[in-house]
């Protein structure tokens, strides 16, 4: 034990040596909070009016998101428990898509029901969320030929009005989204140190009575106490000098955080491992980081929503869109209906990262 | 027989860089390896130690073939490449332990076996020194420290006092005299001829990726045809006796360079005075004129057909 905390304490002492590192881990993300606090915190604390969210819907479509377009078996709308409908978020009445989309540009409703169940928005809000969630609920029912009672009528999205979310916070959490998985710079150094390629450190450690594997997890382990640290002086920067509360306290933000901390490393090793050259090493972090928290909505929440229009899969497939969207969903929603899958994809992506990388890391020099 | 390679063939893309080589390494000798840049040395050390693969031929260390997960025979080496594989954010200290911790894992025993090893390169005060404030030739001195604080058996040293002064470079070379009076076995390559003539109790020739000759000193200079080296200088240059000098009998070669004349010869017997009185003959004074046995350079040359660049 002793010795893997003073390798732990070696580990760091190399990394947080690197004046590159210290800026794009510290520095950075820190003066680009404050930034944001300075340009956006009155922005993010507008109330948001949960009374009866407006929507429009495709005359065909409404009533389809009750009782699911084209049904074999119409249910019996007398025997309907409609009182959770009464209690529905949403105030709908039905237009063509083309005044549907005039009013979205007027801000008069929050998001059009196409006929498909297709969901069109022009901003992002709790309003928003719940639309998708519950056409995405009707859409499995109506695959899977379930009764409409298997709805769940009477699950809260939204646990008291006082709760707020604007699109600025989505920015807040891309930022989040994007410090969680700093370990890429931390473990796409360690390619370099074990596979033989030019730099002598790594013709030492290969050729030494500890296995490769282990010199990896030593690595890892340090990498994941020291984003703890900096994540937990990051929280308590924004709490107590930026004043913004992000983080409620929350269990559920445990197993997202790590396993985005996982993915962070996972995908630093990777690419630490595949791209032969250091310098080329560092520049493919930042700049997959940026890209991927950049589609995710840090520097424009309409850089996002174009990418949910245009491609939507994007989106699906960005591990810093999903930790974002989880972030936002846990915080302050405390809805944890895809937090499990969400969890499993980060994870499933780092096993196969973290797969790919100790294939090269043991592989002979041709 | 702490290594023992046979015919071992080592290819890049065309290029072959091991030609069916072979070498032995026995326990508790300094076999030293020399040749030019490019000659093979390094790429037969990295196969030894597992890094290459290769495209035939065998290799044994301590009687085995080494696998990736050959650990207890990689714990019996040690290894100093040629550049320098240090941590620059670590201390003289943190770096020889962190290496040996790689090979020792009781704590306290590895801090005997660095501070040891710190004694036995010389850098008791420059405990806490990084390695960018230590000088080439302590830093050198670091990197083997590295290499061996876990007291290996066989050690690999790759160059070993490239650029390194004189003073370190003779407490290097005293250093592996002693680790290897401790028992350990050691390679060692080097392009410095006198080192390795010193040093090593065997010397292997490679050039081109081919074991030219392996021996004792002794046995390199008597497998050349060279026996006797006269070098003299006169008081008035004279370029044409050479032609002269080339048919004195047992001559093989002649040369001349910066005024001086250098005779070799294949007779076993002294030939100084067939050249004391050729000069007599010509009617020519000497200013200096002495003989020699070949050098480990003169055997370099005479086998390989060329020099070996420092």
């Amino acid at each position: 034990m002793m010795r893997i905390l003073t390798y732990i304490k070696y580990e760091l002492k190399v990394f947080l040596g690197n004046y590159s590192n210290m800026f794009w881990m510290i520095a950075f993300p820190i003066l680009l909070l404050t930034i944001l606090t300075v340009a956006f915190s009155n922005l993010r604390f507008q109330e948001f009016k949960l009374e009866k969210a407006s929507i429009a819907y495709h005359e065909e479509a409404f009533m389809p998101l009750y009782f699911v377009e084209a049904p074999k078996e119409l249910p019996n709308i007398e025997t309907l428990d409609k009182s959770s409908m009464e209690n529905s978020l949403f105030k709908g009445r039905a237009m063509t898509k083309n005044q549907a989309l005039d009013a979205l540009k007027k801000d008069e409703i929050d998001a059009y029901v196409d006929k498909d169940l297709s969901l069109v928005i022009s901003k992002n809000g709790i309003s928003q969320i719940m639309m998708d969630e519950i056409i995405t609920a009707t859409k499995q029912i109506k695959s899977l030929n379930l009764p409409l009672t298997a709805f769940d009528f009477n699950r809260n999205y939204v646990e008291n009005s006082g709760q707020k979310y604007s699109p600025i916070d989505v920015i807040f959490y891309s930022l989040f989204s994007m410090i969680s998985l700093y370990g890429a710079y931390l473990s796409g150094s360690i390619g370099n140190r074990l596979i033989v390629r030019g730099q002598a450190v790594a013709l030492r450690n290969a050729v030494t009575s500890t296995s490769k594997l282990r010199q990896v997890l030593i690595s890892v382990a340090a990498g994941i106490l020291w984003l703890l640290l900096m994540i937990s002086t990051i929280i308590i920067y924004t709490a107590f000098i930026l004043k913004q509360n992000f983080f409620s306290p929350d269990i559920k933000n445990i197993p997202l955080v790590l396993s985005a901390l996982i993915f962070g490393i996972a995908w630093g090793l990777f690419l630490g491992t595949v791209i032969k050259k250091e310098s080329l090493q560092t520049t493919a972090i930042i700049i997959s980081l940026l890209l991927m928290s950049g589609l995710s909505g840090l520097f424009s929440h309409d850089i996002r929503l174009l990418i949910q229009r245009s491609f939507p899969l994007l989106l699906k497939m960005n591990p810093v869109a999903k930790i974002t969207d989880e972030l936002i969903k846990v915080n302050m929603l405390g809805n944890y209906s895809t937090l499990n899958t969400t969890i499993m994809l980060l994870l499933g992506y780092s096993i196969v990262l973290i797969g790919i990388s100790i294939l090269h890391i043991r592989r002979k020099k041709a | 027989m702490v290594i023992k390679v046979e015919n071992l063939v080592k290819e890049f893309k065309e290029i072959r860089a091991l030609d069916s080589f072979n070498l032995e390494l026995k326990e508790g000798e300094i076999l030293g390896l020399i040749g030019p840049n490019g000659s093979g040395k390094t790429t037969l050390l990295l196969s030894i130690l597992g890094i290459y693969s290769f495209e035939k031929g065998d290799i044994k260390v301590f009687g085995q073939e080494l696998k990736p997960n050959s650990y207890d025979i990689k714990r019996k080496i040690g290894y100093i490449p040629q550049d320098l594989a240090l941590f620059d954010e670590l201390t003289v200290y943190e770096n020889i332990d962190y290496f040996c911790g790689l090979y020792v894992h009781d704590t306290k025993k590895r801090k005997e076996l660095v501070k040891k090893a710190i004694q036995f390169v010389g850098l008791e005060k420059f405990e806490k020194f990084v390695p960018s404030k230590l000088s080439g030739g302590l830093a050198r001195r670091l990197n083997i420290a590295c290499g061996i604080a876990h007291e290996p058996e066989l050690i690999f040293l790759d160059e070993p006092t490239v650029a390194v002064d004189a003073q370190s470079r003779n407490f290097i070379l005293e250093g592996i005299k002693e680790l290897n009076r401790q028992g350990a076995s050691v390679i060692y390559t080097s392009h410095y001829l006198d080192e390795v003539e010193d040093l090593c109790d065997r010397i292997a020739i490679i050039d081109q990726g081919r074991n030219i000759i392996t021996g004792t000193n002794e046995e390199l200079r008597d497998s050349i045809i060279t026996t006797e080296i006269i070098k003299f200088t006169l008081l008035e240059e004279n370029a044409d006796i050479l032609k002269d000098l080339r048919n004195l009998s047992h001559v093989i070669d002649v040369t001349i360079k910066n005024s001086e004349y250098t005779v070799k010869f294949d007779n076993p017997n002294t030939n100084i005075g067939d050249i004391v009185e050729f000069i007599k003959d010509k009617g020519l004074t000497y200013l200096k004129l002495y003989t020699d046995v070949p050098s480990l350079t003169d055997v370099f040359i005479e086998l390989t057909g060329k020099e070996l660049r420092d």
